[in-house]
């Protein structure tokens, strides 16, 4: 076990390292962004990842959200309500919300896909799990990607900030019930999370200091499509919070809890588990906090000391993090080279998200995604494999096909016309004839280790004739049987 | 399809030494408290049950005023008691009431009841008090404490696409299929790689994240082949109702015929939600309920399984006590639930929730739920309520 977070020592970063920063600090992708990173230094490669703006920014804001369209439509709404057809509207823009979110879906999800900053894209979806809002209960499509822009524009800086910025987002006030938290009749939802859940921990404060919390944050609230302060209904008496008395206000609040040594174990923990292993020691984890409270709570910072220091390139960081379902997909996609049709595969992709359990703008609950091992069950697994064996093979005889994908592809479809996956491109691309052993080439460079001669002899029965002669269905075959490996889920 | 033979005998080939792969051992090890011919089906009916209008308190003047146009009137075909009649779509279910099969329990909630379907049915599927979030299901929990050795995973299984978080708990029990077929591994033309992918996905017993993935494989591997092979026991069809539920119901009773080993099924039927012109989709929804439900008992009857299954029919609220202005009615709070089986309590099981004190418009429960969890748990499938539930709720009798 290891206290320490003491840095890196090499000239070169080397394939093998690159390729877990690629993993940790993105998403696997671009594969081939990997050998650029392991002739740099360290440095110079996470500097990659952590000051992105050196790059270019390719992100495009969707184009169907907005709070002047969505207001309108809101506020049309909310007049139409207490008429007669009112019922039939409310369900009619309910609807149209729900296709929003689907369709921020998609759009994060290629972002996620195609970003210049997969570290930032790689903290919104942190952020996201950690600061949980769901679109089950807040049903207005742009208040939801308010949020997310949230996660994007303050999520690398300074932790305090991006609290005070979550806390007065329309999501979370309303998520977290705090537009009802008002002087005289205060409601803890907000104040406890905030605790709870997103700064402290239980048992870092009394239930006495939610209540406290609670009225520090009255008045804060939301009219026409953002955060309004409604002075009427704010407590401006004094209050007792953390051993602190004064006249607070929800950003006083959010002042002391940064104070608390306290947060940046919490904070630290969750980074350390999220980027490298679960369980980190005591020690190490005191150690992340001194660096965080050192750096003032900004993210950026604690992610360089993290993303170079020799424990982040240990055995036992390399041995591998259950891919996230966002991950698995967005690295089958570079990998393979996938195409789909663009409606299609929007729904696809969406659906086969939900089937693995991370339903993007829908976290199970307010505690977010548990992830690595918790993602795996029987059901999420089996989809895991059965997706990859659909994306490689493109439809699948219909008594095969798996219930949510029917849909997307007709089943009489020939195979090869509308395969998504051009499996010949891909042995053009991947195997040159400097390759002794194609096999093992493409096994290495999916998977990223090279394959046991125990796991070679296996997949060679799948092209019994060697690769060279091998007819398309068998090809195929050895792809989807390499993705099938237990290793291509971990990262 | 792989069979298990195959499946052995392929794994004993390729790997070095040749030892039944874990599972399969720990399968065949584990013997569970609730002992063979103890089953228990869990219907889950999605949306919000109107209780008031399911099991009706007929004779108080209360329930009339408050629902002028949604109280059901001329109750008496299928009267329960002297104060309490049956929604007249539930025939089927009176038929089963005076066969002395059902259980009836009124008013079943809990404290601080939250109204939106998301987290009252999380609450129901975690048993967690209402303020408090918990990710292991009441399901997954049972599974953890009752065996001694591993369950296999499909001692439980839910019908339907996703698992559903009833079944979250450590060691991993509950596989989801909308149908029998659609659990397998699947592969493109002209392949034959099943043995080639439980091959690769041999596992040492190591806690690593890679032997674990490869665990859950041999998991899938394992099921799919049991469940293919349960439902390709052939029988005589029964006669169900036409709809999901019919359907549903039916393959459960397929796979109980078919020997799958299975504890603990889960299902659900939806479209309780009925905020507006609740009548004709209400009736519509009970009817196939208790319709269903009755072929159900029947085929178990015909297989002579009848005696081993329980069915515990719940929702995750009821609905307000007065009916709203577009002919249905708003989330509210407690509603009742049934026990059906040979070896249930017939009659009813609790009393009734009061129309005269009410909570802000909203019944006050009666009964929690968790004292149905705990008797089904005790006295159905023989183990302690307090290790499932984190601790005791009061009792409630409701086997014979």
């Amino acid at each position: 076990m290891t206290s320490s977070l003491a840095q890196i020592d090499l000239r070169k970063l080397g394939i093998e390292n690159a390729r877990h920063l690629l993993n940790r600090a993105g998403f696997g992708v671009p594969r081939a962004r990997v050998s650029k990173l392991a002739e740099m230094s360290p440095e110079a490669a996470v500097d990659c990842f952590i000051n992105f703006e050196q790059f270019a920014d390719l992100t495009e804001p969707p184009n169907f959200i907005g709070p002047a369209v969505d207001l309108e439509e809101a506020m049309q709404m909310k007049r139409q309500i207490n008429r007669s057809d009112g019922l039939a509207a409310l369900r009619d823009f309910r609807q149209q919300e729900r296709e929003k979110v689907e369709n921020l879906k998609s759009w994060w999800f290629n972002l996620m896909r195609t970003t210049n900053y997969p570290l930032r894209e790689k903290m919104v979806l942190f952020w996201s799990g950690h600061f949980a809002t769901s679109a089950e209960k807040v049903q207005l499509g742009y208040f939801n990607y308010h949020i997310n822009q949230v996660f994007r524009d303050y999520g690398m800086g300074e932790f305090g900030k991006l609290v005070s910025e979550v806390g007065r987002s329309p999501a979370m006030l309303r998520y977290l019930d705090n537009v009802q938290n008002v002087k005289g009749h205060p409601n803890e939802n907000w104040a406890r999370e905030l605790m709870e859940l997103f700064t402290l921990g239980i048992g870092h404060y009394t239930e006495r200091d939610i209540k406290e919390a609670a009225r520090a944050f009255t008045g804060w609230g939301v009219q026409r499509a953002g955060f309004f302060f409604d002075r009427s209904r704010h407590d401006t008496g004094d209050k007792l919070f953390l051993g602190r008395r004064g006249e607070y206000s929800g950003d006083d609040i959010i002042e002391i809890i940064m104070t608390q040594r306290r947060v940046c174990e919490f904070i630290g923990r969750k980074l350390w588990e999220y980027f490298v292993y679960e369980n980190p020691s005591t020690e190490l984890v005191e150690r992340i906090a001194q660096e965080f409270r050192i750096h003032k709570h900004n993210i950026r910072h604690i992610l360089r000391t993290i993303f170079l220091s020799k424990e982040f390139y240990s055995d036992r960081a390399k041995s591998g993090l259950v891919k996230s379902p966002v991950q698995l997909l967005v690295k089958i996609f570079d990998d393979l080279q996938i195409q789909l049709n663009r409606t299609r595969g929007e729904r696809l992709i969406n659906g086969a998200l939900r089937a693995m359990g991370q339903d993007l703008f829908y976290p199970p609950n307010v505690k977010g995604w548990e992830g690595n091992r918790a993602w795996i069950n029987t059901n999420t697994l089996l989809f895991r494999y059965n997706i990859t064996a659909f994306l490689v093979n493109g439809a699948l005889p219909a008594h095969q096909a798996p219930m949510r994908l029917d849909a997307v592809q007709p089943a009489s479809t020939p195979q090869a016309a509308n395969a998504p996956f051009d499996v010949r491109a891909f042995f053009k691309r991947e195997v040159t004839s400097a390759d002794p052993d194609p096999l093992i080439k493409i096994c290495t460079s999916l998977v990223g280790s090279e394959p046991t001669s125990e796991q070679l002899k296996i997949l060679r029965r799948t092209v019994p004739n060697g690769i060279h002669s091998a007819g398309e269905d068998e090809l195929r075959s050895v792809v989807h049987l390499v993705l099938s490996m237990a290793e291509y889920q971990l990262c | 399809m792989l069979t298990r033979r195959r499946f052995i005998k392929s794994a004993a080939l390729l790997s070095a030494c040749s030892y039944l792969p874990a599972f399969l051992e720990d399968a065949l090890a584990a013997q569970d408290e609730a002992g063979p011919g103890r089953i228990l089906v869990v219907l889950q009916l999605g949306g919000g049950n109107d209780g008031l209008n399911t099991v009706i308190p007929y004779r108080e003047d209360q329930y009339f005023k408050l629902r002028p146009k949604l109280a059901q009137r001329d109750q008496s075909p299928l009267l329960l008691s002297h104060d309490l009649a049956l929604h007249r779509s539930l025939r089927s279910f009176k038929e089963l009431y005076d066969q002395g099969k059902i259980a009836v329990i009124n008013g079943v909630g809990y404290p601080n009841p939250d109204r939106s379907h998301f987290r009252s049915m999380e609450i129901w599927q975690t048993a967690s008090d209402s303020n408090v979030f918990q990710r292991e299901g009441w399901i997954g929990k049972y599974f953890d404490n009752c065996c001694s050795g591993r369950a296999a995973p499909y001692s439980g299984v839910n019908i339907g696409a996703e698992l559903e978080q009833v079944f979250n708990g450590a060691s991993g029990v509950g596989v989801a299929f909308q149908n029998p077929g659609s659990f397998g591994w699947r592969e493109g033309h002209g392949a034959d790689n099943l043995p080639n992918f439980a091959a690769l996905n041999e596992f040492q017993r190591t806690s690593s994240n890679l032997d674990f993935l490869r665990h859950v494989t041999a998991d899938i591997l394992a099921s799919s082949e049991e469940i293919e092979r349960a439902s390709r026991y052939s029988r005589r069809q029964a006669d169900y109702p036409a709809g999901k539920l019919g359907r549903d119901l039916r393959i459960i009773a397929d796979m109980i015929a078919g020997g799958l080993q299975t504890r603990i099924y889960y299902l659900s039927h939806t479209g309780f939600d009925t905020h507006a012109n609740q009548l004709n989709q209400h009736d519509r929804l009970l009817k196939e309920l208790a319709d269903g439900i009755k072929a159900f008992v029947s085929d178990l009857d015909q297989i002579s399984r009848a005696k081993e299954v329980a069915i515990l029919c719940f929702s995750e609220f009821g609905r307000r006590a007065e009916e709203n202005a577009s002919g249905g009615t708003d989330h509210g709070t407690a509603g009742p639930m049934f026990l059906i089986g040979d070896k249930v309590k017939p009659g009813i099981a609790s009393e009734y929730p009061s129309l005269k004190r009410l909570q802000d418009g909203d019944l006050i429960h009666t009964v929690d739920f968790r004292s149905v969890y705990a008797e089904v748990l005790r006295n159905w499938l023989n183990s302690d309520p307090e290790k499932v539930l984190g601790h005791n709720f009061p009792a409630l009798s409701l086997f014979a």
